[in-house]
């Protein structure tokens, strides 16, 4: 097999449950993107030896674990992180229904509609349990709330001085858990009355 | 109102007011009011009067914009046009169609060659609204897409431009029909007429070709929003639902979530590697790591154990021991000139402080350990109080106390 560049860097970096998005603000991150791009089938085959699947998405890249599924610990781990994923993206669908990928804002953005927004204010109080600093004041919340997005790789810090956040072509890796999740008739009939009604 | 009466008298004033022209042409799709326009004219508002009373500017309450006619004139001559035409392509058609019926049925020559001018003329004119309606279409729809934030005037400007698209295709086709079907233009009476219908033609289907490509796009960008527009559903449905407690029982997230693929939903891990011992020792920079590691953790280590009490008072106090030390050289000399054995010798030796029997005792066994070799050990013993001894002499002394001893 040929030497593909930086393989071992794009394991280190995936293995520790990160992703890889074509538009990440972090150029390093922007070139293994391309490498794998350029040699997925050899580096599938590569990872897929040490017992891990490099996963596709939309203009992303993951890790996926063989063993992950048989495992009940990981699953109750992935459900309470999927819990916080969806109050995560109820509270920024709230702020704007055009936040998905490619979108850029700033914390000053969201506090000012916080503050005229209740429904928004009490999402992030919601929000605020998830996070270390439940005493804070809002802005503490939500910059709590921000590094832990960006930590998890779904916006990064484009711009440090104007504090522009950019999010992640990962986003689209929520979007798709939520459009997995199938919502049982009787919940969806009244939902679709609800909404033919609302859009009357 | 007054009017311009030649083309000369209007291009005099549009030329004396080109800075204000060109600057309100600027701001077009703004309203502009009496102080931001009055220092493009020196501040004369008799000038701005004048203007409006020719029309060249329209005044809307207290705001002031470019004349309709003019600004429409000024974005279609310099190809900077923001909207599409369609109906000005049919209305060119329309009168294509007047005037090739005009040319068929006129007699005179120089009427007919009217005419085919005319023709021309609006051909021509097809021609530069057709590609200038296509890149305008273009744009807009990436620029609808990409700019526009509030997502259902982006849907509906999306639909828009897809209505508009059809339209325009739909008149290009007659055109080309037009071109293609009538003997009138197959037959054109000249070489000039003959080549912009050709290039007409071909320009039509350049921009009939792009107008499918913009389709897919339109169709693409159209399909993107009203995903997106699905997926904010989902969203608050789900949150929603959440919040009521129903996650469980109304949908089946838990096992969609457990099928998640990936490890960015499971909880961060960090591999634990050991270091391969074959390194520590090839490895001299690593070896040094490890060292200053190693005297980093012993000196923590150290400093937790190490903590001694707070000093009593009496261990501040000082105290004084003596070890008393003996010339054992100078002892053995001494020895040597007197005419004793070893223990009585020491026994009754006056040291120059007292010394009990017991010190006296060690005394004699490091002197008898020390000058062995040049000590005379007898067989004989004797007795003093418990303790037996031997009787120990120095060398040169060996045969006086052999016969001492016999005599005693």
């Amino acid at each position: 097999m040929p030497e593909i560049p930086k393989s071992d860097k794009i394991f280190d970096w995936l293995s520790k449950g990160n992703f890889i998005s074509s538009n990440a603000v972090d150029q390093d991150l922007r070139h293994y993107y391309a490498i794998i791009e350029e040699n997925f089938s050899a580096l599938y085959q590569l990872y897929e030896q040490v017992g891990y699947s490099l996963e596709e998405g939309n203009n992303y890249y993951h890790f996926g674990k063989k063993d992950e599924l048989q495992n009940s610990q990981s699953v109750e781990k992935k459900i309470e992180k999927a819990h916080k994923w969806i109050d995560m993206m109820a509270f920024f669908t709230t702020y704007d229904p055009s936040f998905t990928r490619g979108y850029r804002f700033s914390p000053s953005d969201v506090l000012r509609q916080i503050n005229v927004n209740v429904e928004l204010k009490e999402q992030l109080d919601q929000l605020s349990d998830r996070t270390s600093k439940k005493d804070g004041n809002y802005r503490d919340i939500l910059d709590s709330v921000l590094k832990n997005l960006r930590d998890e790789g779904f916006i990064d810090l484009e711009n440090e001085r104007t504090q522009t956040y950019k999010v992640l072509d990962a986003w689209h890796y929520l979007e798709q858990m939520v459009m997995a999740v199938n919502i049982s008739e009787e919940e969806t009939d009244s939902g679709e009355a609800r909404t033919s009604s609302s859009s009357h | 109102m007054p009017r311009f009466r030649t083309i000369e008298e209007l291009l005099l004033e549009l030329y004396r007011n080109r800075g204000l022209l060109s600057g309100m042409f600027g701001k077009r799709y703004l309203s502009v009011t009496e102080e931001e326009i009055l220092p493009l004219l020196d501040d004369d508002p008799e000038k701005l009067e004048r203007l409006v009373g020719y029309g060249i500017l329209e005044k809307e309450h207290n705001t002031y914009s470019l004349d309709s006619q003019l600004r429409e004139f000024f974005e279609e001559f310099l190809e900077i046009n923001e909207e599409v035409h369609v109906l000005y392509i049919r209305e060119y058609l329309d009168k294509i169609d007047n005037l090739r019926n005009y040319y068929l049925k006129e007699t005179n020559q120089r009427r007919k060659n009217q005419h085919s001018q005319k023709i021309k003329h609006y051909l021509r004119r097809i021609n530069r609204v057709t590609l200038g309606n296509v890149k305008t279409l273009r744009k807009k729809t990436d620029d609808t897409y990409k700019a526009e934030t509030n997502y259902e005037v982006k849907r509906d400007t999306l639909k828009d431009l897809r209505d508009q698209r059809d339209k325009l295709e739909g008149v290009l086709q007659a055109v080309e029909q037009r071109l293609s079907d009538e003997l009138f233009f197959r037959n054109a009476a000249d070489e000039e007429f003959l080549f912009i219908i050709h290039l007409t033609k071909i320009n039509i289907q350049s921009a009939r070709h792009n107008l499918l490509e913009i389709q897919q796009q339109i169709i693409d960008y159209l399909n993107q929003v009203e995903h997106r527009s699905a997926v904010i559903e989902k969203v608050l449905r789900l949150k929603d639902i959440k919040d009521k407690m129903q996650l469980n029982e109304l949908t089946d997230f838990e096992r969609q979530v457990k099928d998640i693929a990936g490890l960015p939903a499971l909880k961060r891990e960090q591999f634990r590697t050991r270091l391969p011992l074959r390194l520590i020792s090839e490895d001299e920079q690593l070896h040094q790591l490890i060292r200053k590691v190693a005297a980093k953790k012993h000196s923590r280590h150290l400093e937790k154990f190490n903590v001694a009490d707070e000093l009593a008072d009496k261990d501040l106090e000082d105290h004084y021991k003596t070890a008393q030390t003996y010339n054992l050289d100078k002892l053995f000399k001494i020895f040597q000139s007197k005419d004793q054995d070893l223990f009585r010798f020491i026994l009754w030796h006056p040291f120059n402080r007292e010394v009990d029997q017991r010190e006296r005792l060690k005394l004699f066994c490091r002197m008898a350990s020390k000058f062995a070799d040049r000590l005379h050990f007898t067989h004989q013993t004797e007795q003093y109080h418990h303790w037996e001894y031997a009787l120990i002499y120095p060398n040169n002394k060996k045969q006086s106390h052999a016969r001492d001893t016999q005599k005693r």
